[in-house]
């Protein structure tokens, strides 16, 4: 996994030209941010298999343009920031792609499947009820719940894209996951439910 | 303690919380959305090796345009833009001696049309440079500080006396507030929040409401505007027509917001003066005026729109109940009359030989009197009434003519174009046409020296571009600038008069406003007579279309600019993108 600047281990790489960057490199930054980064993109569209593919042209982009990376490479902040930016002028450019074809053919911005709350037979009520609470979420609630639980992750990776601390990520994922306790409680009891508690 | 043990600790605290959805619960809800992760890793090597394959392909380097460009760039910035026009093979035979005056308005207009381009093929390629961290609150404040000190900026600099520039600053606001709504429809698409309703009102509030002000403020300033024909009406005009379009949009508050634009601009339209002046205008304004020998007012100024008339070759007006008037005044002494009246009779020639003796008789014009004349101008027609009243010899009619040229002004006289036009009116007379010819070259001179030119910075209620009885003291007076327009008329107008300030002078003299009555038209009708002398008469300079798109940067920014905001609203969709994030 990663290393955080200040943890004991092997000595830090920040000096190390980025040109000298091995494929471990890459691996690390897949394994640290795939979640993360899905789910960040996630949040700008309501296509999931577009926010996958934004998702790898930004790690394919940062590692083909890493001569231009000046951090280290394995400080997960500045790795993190090089990629969210990346993602944003690839998300803004596919979305202009968009706007194009709008405007020529008329075709319609996004995946209609990905637009509702897939309904999933069988599925326990409390799984349901989340489900459709989840859109009633602010978006920076839903963002961090996609980035920090697409994934097994933790809040260091999901800090580093956000470019906040992860006490903040801490408390922000708190706040979102008692607001989502409150809001499926209220589906599944509307006469009780949703008190805080 | 490590931060990963740190955050077991935290996820662990969170676990024993049932105020909080489980972990497990998180996790199962995005159960499947949840990707392969080795396809993923294959997808990013995948993308790796294109890429790398691409910028192998692309090691030409700058295409031959780009390198076009750069040698063209030093050209521009350093060796003057002519020589770089001649690398791009544009002739330039044509932009020798341009000016300081004219360079930087066409940078103006450059930058116009430059932001417009942009703009537009930006709009097209639906390129919102977004900002994903503002929210939509934060870019609408951060547009409306932009407007807000660019309008407090241009207003200050307007203010401060910049008049000459006035309405550069304008053509100045319209390039930044194309730029501003360029940057606020960009950063609303960015936000997913771009709607025809919310470009539509950040159009109306970033061009429609701080033009209004500033077209007002020139209005009511009557700041200069000299390089253009069209004035400011038509511009006005087409955003009338604009606003009130607008009000087509949704929903009904910027319907409102738009029909309440389209009526202030109406009434701003009542300020788009009338610029322009006819023979009919001239004609039908002397006719309104009652004229009264026993009075002065309106004599002067009958007299000079008729001497416009006749200048251009139209029919003027009808003199018979002038002419009965005044004769009837020349033979009662009963009646006091002011030289003026009979000045402007002889101007209009309503008074033939008998007339203009029993002129002299009445005013007791002596022989001696023809060699000690009075040279204030409305004594004009004294001259002309000795000739008809008595018969001279040749040395009489010489020493006449010497002393009417010794009224000729040196530069620095008072009211000296007067002293000019009165010593044109003696020769004339007298029949000395030769003398006339000899005194082309200093009437040239004093013209030039009597003509206010414009300043570069300075209170706009000093009006330039006229003619002043002294111009180092006095702003243009309409008097003298008519005096001077006949005299540019006979002799041709000098180097260092531009008619076009002359044209925008008496322009802003003659003005009117369509929704208001004329409570007084006589007043500007020395003005109007002016300007049809000068238009139909002496002629204005021929300029060529680049000259005339500068010069007219006043319509073409405000026609560029609501351009620019139909093809923002035209290609903004009905309603905002439902965009909320992908769900679980």
């Amino acid at each position: 996994m990663t290393r955080s600047p200040d943890s004991p281990g092997p000595p830090p790489q920040g000096l190390t030209p980025s040109s000298a960057m091995n494929d471990d490199v890459l691996d690390r930054w897949i394994e640290a941010f795939r979640g993360p980064l899905v789910g960040l993109v996630a949040s700008w569209s309501n296509d999931w298999r577009e926010a996958e593919e934004v998702a790898q042209d930004a790690l394919a982009e940062a590692w083909v343009g890493r001569d231009r990376f000046e951090g280290d490479p394995e400080d997960l902040g500045a790795a993190g920031a090089w990629l969210r930016g990346i993602a944003f002028r690839l998300h803004a450019a596919r979305r202009r792609g968009r706007a194009r074809l709008r405007l020529v053919g008329g075709r319609k911005e996004d995946g209609p499947l990905d637009l509702a709350v897939l309904p999933v037979d069988g599925e326990d009520p409390r799984m349901e009820a989340l489900r459709s609470a989840f859109g009633e979420l602010s978006s920076e609630h839903q963002s961090v719940l996609r980035m920090r639980y697409l994934e097994p992750t933790s809040n260091r990776e999901v800090a580093a894209l956000l470019g906040r601390t992860e006490k903040a990520v801490e408390h922000l994922l708190r706040r979102a996951r008692k607001e989502l306790h409150r809001l499926a409680e209220r589906r599944l009891d509307p006469d009780g439910g949703g008190r805080e508690r | 303690m490590s931060e990963r043990e740190e955050d077991h600790m935290d996820d662990a605290t969170n676990a024993q919380d049932s105020s909080l959805v489980r972990e497990d619960e998180l996790l199962g809800l995005f159960d499947r959305r949840r990707s392969d992760a080795a396809a993923f890793r294959e997808g990013v090597a995948e993308r790796i090796r294109s890429r790398e394959q691409e910028a192998a392909r692309s090691v030409d380097g700058p295409s031959a345009s780009w390198r076009r460009a750069a040698g063209l760039a030093p050209g521009l910035f350093g060796g003057g833009a002519a020589a770089a026009l001649k690398g791009l093979g544009v002739k330039t035979a044509g932009l020798k001696g341009l000016s300081l005056w004219f360079l930087l308005p066409a940078a103006l207009t450059a930058a116009a049309f430059g932001v417009f381009a942009f703009g537009a093929s930006s709009l097209r390629d639906g390129g919102p440079v977004p900002s994903e961290d503002e929210d939509l609150e934060a870019v609408q404040r951060r547009f409306q500080r932009y407007a807000r000190a660019a309008w407090i900026g241009i207003f200050a600099l307007m203010f401060l006396g910049a008049s000459r520039f006035g309405f550069d600053l304008i053509v100045l606001w319209f390039v930044l507030a194309m730029a501003s709504l360029l940057h606020g429809v960009r950063a609303l698409a960015g936000q997913g929040e771009l709607d025809r309703a919310g470009v539509t009102k950040m159009a109306l509030s970033v061009l429609a409401f701080p033009a209004m002000q500033m077209v007002l403020h020139a209005i009511q300033l009557g700041l200069p505007m000299p390089s253009s024909d069209l004035g400011m009406g038509p511009a006005v005009a087409f955003a009338t027509l604009a606003a009130m379009a607008a009000t087509l949009a949704r929903p009904v508050a910027v319907r409102v917001y738009g029909v309440f634009m389209g009526l202030v601009l109406i009434v701003l339209l009542n300020g788009a003066e009338v610029t322009y002046s006819n023979a009919r205008g001239v004609r039908s304004g002397a006719e309104n005026i009652v004229l009264d020998v026993e009075e002065l007012r309106g004599w002067e100024d009958v007299a000079d729109a008729y001497l416009a008339l006749v200048a251009v070759g139209a029919e003027p007006f009808e003199t018979d109940a002038i002419r009965a008037s005044v004769l009837a005044a020349i033979h009662d002494p009963e009646v006091v009359v002011h030289p003026v009246v009979w000045a402007a009779a002889y101007d209009m020639g309503l008074l033939g030989p008998a007339d203009l003796a029993a002129l002299a008789a009445r005013e007791g014009l002596e022989r001696g009197d023809l060699t000690s004349l009075n040279p204030t101008y409305y004594y004009r027609y004294e001259i002309a009434a000795h000739l008809a009243a008595e018969s001279y010899s040749e040395a009489e009619l010489e020493a006449a003519a010497q002393e009417v040229l010794s009224k000729w002004p040196v530069a620095g006289d008072h009211g000296a174009l007067d002293d000019v036009a009165y010593v044109l009116r003696g020769l004339e007379a007298l029949g000395r046409d030769d003398l006339i010819d000899e005194l082309a070259r200093p009437a040239l001179a004093l013209l030039e020296w009597y003509w206010v030119a414009p300043r570069s910075f300075g209170s706009p209620f000093h009006r330039a571009g006229g003619f002043s009885s002294d111009p180092e003291k006095y702003p243009s007076f309409d008097d003298d600038t008519l005096r001077g327009l006949q005299l540019m008329a006979r002799f041709g107008v000098p180097e260092g008069v531009d008619l076009r300030w002359v044209q925008d002078y008496l322009r802003r003299q003659a003005r009117a406003f369509p929704l208001y009555p004329e409570l007084m038209p006589d007043l500007d009708l020395k003005a109007r007579a002016g300007l049809l002398q000068l238009r139909e008469g002496i002629g204005l300079p021929e300029r060529g279309i680049l000259r005339a798109i500068v010069g007219e940067r006043f319509t073409v920014s405000v026609v560029l600019a609501i351009l620019l905001a139909a093809l923002a609203i035209g290609l903004a969709p009905r309603e905002a993108s439902a965009v909320q994030g992908c769900q679980p």
